[in-house]
């Protein structure tokens, strides 16, 4: 049994061999690619905080295949409060990191497969349970962080996978064998992609008898034979390329995306978790986008941060006491604080599958996800206004430390007179990163698209709230005999 | 190190939301029984006088289940620290007044909420 820490997961990953392009070239050496790099000390946090007493009640679980400790990421939840942990565990790291540290995907995938598989084989006396189960002990033992894949790139929107113009615009069998299938396909928007071990990929949308050969689910080593990763640009991403960590915001930690591109690749039997069972497409990517709504406790992490930054930067202005920043900053932990309502709520209310798994209430997993496309935005915009235009007007690092002008922006960018200016102009460049720099991806548009575009979670609050009981309540109230 | 050092096994909440620096507590508690007390993160060693839960806000979430049957005691925020010290100086003395067993963290726990 092996519980990884910073050091060792890093070193893991420099044994894999992963086809990765960027900028139109392989790259050679993804671990220390400076752009990369940042989300792999991201990832590497979940290893490291796990042997730090002070935060292992959330970061450790004890499986209950062996009863070892193990990495939470790779635990299926055993009760509600194995849930209500992780969403803790997602406000942790958020904190922490101040980034999307990409590793709940695969727990996500690997809860749901966990139920689905498990029901898949109670219709079709299949023993997909018994695989994944046997998967899912080489993962805990071998503490692995595992994407999982989901998103398509889904081609025409009007269209089901078998009408689309290119077959390949859905995930599909494209052979079978009697010792696997072979895959082709693509994974968009794949957070954490290359800082990962396994990929565990599932159906995007609920799919019809004519779409069984997209329907599927497996996992893979991350560097199979045919798997390639092309690298999602962020929005500042080559400032990580320059001299200095100031223009960065975030000096420490980052995210990524990637397209992932499956060029036939072999999968075993024993990897395959799905194989043309359609009707249950839909109820694998319901699991996986419940769990993966209440993710998103990550952003309240991620809004500690940027609170905490805006509290800071009206310091560093000498603002701190003015009524009105007082108010932005209670309105920004009032957002935030009912974000993390939404998702303790959705995880206290959850409850226990056949499979045993705990899953978290579908209802408010939704409610919470529909809330978190909104309230980052309101309290990004409330950090802007408070930090002020310099923000983004700011020269660089470069101008900073110049011999030539340096002493210029010192002299003009100086505001409380007990703040050097340098940490003035850094706490300015984090509030950047987080609002609109490589951090915004994470913090404001995954939080509108990631685990699903606001629309999705309407549907299911429409499905799932009971519009018959209530009205039946209402009328019962108004004294209308039924 | 004496042989009167007693062991204080500490367990953490998680801190997902700390209100205050927990680390940083346990290290006062142990400067201001310096000498007469050590701490040890549960799991690193299974022998122990005592157990210390620190919990980094009043819901009290820790986890208690994989911790040995101690005396146990408990701290959700610095105010709470003076009478943490005086209760562990009392069991060094031999005094036993707010040594918290299990079934009482519990209870506590359930007030508190």
């Amino acid at each position: 049994m092996t519980l990884m820490d910073a050091a060792a997961y890093e070193e893991s990953l420099r044994k894999l061999n992963l086809v990765v392009y960027m900028f139109g070239e392989r790259v050679e050496n993804v671990v220390d690619d400076p752009i990369i790099r940042p989300s792999m000390e991201a990832v590497a946090a979940t290893y490291d905080l796990l042997h730090r007493p002070e935060h292992e009640d959330l970061m450790s679980a004890v499986s209950h295949l062996t009863g070892n400790k193990i990495n939470r990421f790779c635990h299926i939840h055993q009760s509600t409060d194995d849930l209500v942990k992780k969403s803790k565990m997602g406000r942790l790291l958020g904190r922490h990191t101040a980034c999307c540290f990409q590793r709940c995907v695969g727990m996500d995938a690997l809860n749901a497969l966990s139920i689905v598989t498990h029901d898949i084989d109670q219709k079709h006396a299949t023993s997909y349970n018994r695989r994944f189960l046997d998967y899912l002990a080489y993962v805990q033992e071998n503490d692995l962080t595992c994407d999982g894949a989901m998103t398509d790139p889904k081609g025409d929107r009007g269209l089901p996978p078998h009408k689309q113009p290119d077959p390949d615009a859905f995930l599909r069998v494209v052979e079978r064998r009697v010792d696997g299938i072979v895959i082709r396909g693509a994974k968009a928007h794949q957070t954490g992609a290359v800082n990962s071990h396994e990929i565990i990929v599932m159906p995007t949308i609920s799919m019809r008898e004519e779409d069984a050969d997209y329907a599927i689910s497996f996992a893979l080593p991350s560097d199979a034979d045919g798997i390639v990763y092309i690298m999602g640009r962020q929005s500042c991403d080559t400032r990580k390329l320059e001299e200095g960590t100031m223009d960065r915001g975030n000096v420490s930690y980052g995210g990524h995306e990637a397209l992932v591109v499956f060029d036939d690749v072999f999968v075993p039997n024993e990897r395959i978790f799905m194989l043309g069972e359609y009707e249950f497409a839909g109820d694998l990517v319901e699991r996986f986008a419940s769990y993966h709504r209440q993710s998103y406790a990550c952003k309240v992490g991620v809004g500690d941060v940027l609170i905490g930054a805006a509290a800071t930067a009206a310091e560093y202005n000498g603002v701190a006491r003015a009524s009105h920043i007082k108010d932005k900053l209670i309105e920004m932990n009032h957002l935030n604080e009912t974000l993390f309502c939404g998702c303790i709520a959705c995880a206290s209310e959850g409850g226990r599958e056949p499979s045993g798994t705990y899953c978290v209430n579908t209802l408010l997993a939704n409610v919470h996800k529909q809330n978190v496309t909104r309230f980052p935005y309101e309290i990004a915009r409330l950090a802007q206004d408070i930090a002020g235009g310099l923000m983004v007007t700011l020269p660089s690092e470069a101008d900073f430390r110049s011999e030539a002008v340096g002493a210029w922006m010192e002299k003009y960018f100086k505001a409380n007179d007990d703040v050097p200016t340098e940490h003035r102009l850094r706490i300015l460049r984090l509030i950047e990163n987080l609002t609109l720099g490589t951090a915004a991806v994470g913090y404001l548009t995954e939080s509108m698209h990631g685990a699903g575009s606001p629309q999705a979670q309407r549907i299911m609050i429409s499905r799932y709230a009971d519009m018959a009981e209530k009205q039946k309540r209402a009328r019962k109230l108004a004294g209308i005999d039924e | 190190m004496s042989e009167n050092v007693k062991t204080i096994i500490v367990k953490y909440c998680g801190g997902c939301n700390p209100l205050y620096d927990r680390v940083e507590l346990v290290r006062r508690v142990e400067e201001a029984l310096s000498n007469s007390v050590r701490f040890t993160p549960v799991g690193e060693e299974k022998e122990g006088d005592a157990v210390l839960v620190v919990s980094g806000c009043h819901v009290r979430c820790a986890g208690t289940t994989d911790l040995p049957l101690l005396p146990m005691f408990s701290i959700s925020s610095p105010e709470e620290l003076p009478g943490l010290i005086e209760r562990i100086r009392g069991m060094l003395e031999g005094r036993t007044p707010g040594v918290m067993h299990r079934e009482d963290y519990k209870i506590d726990k359930n007030r508190r909420k």
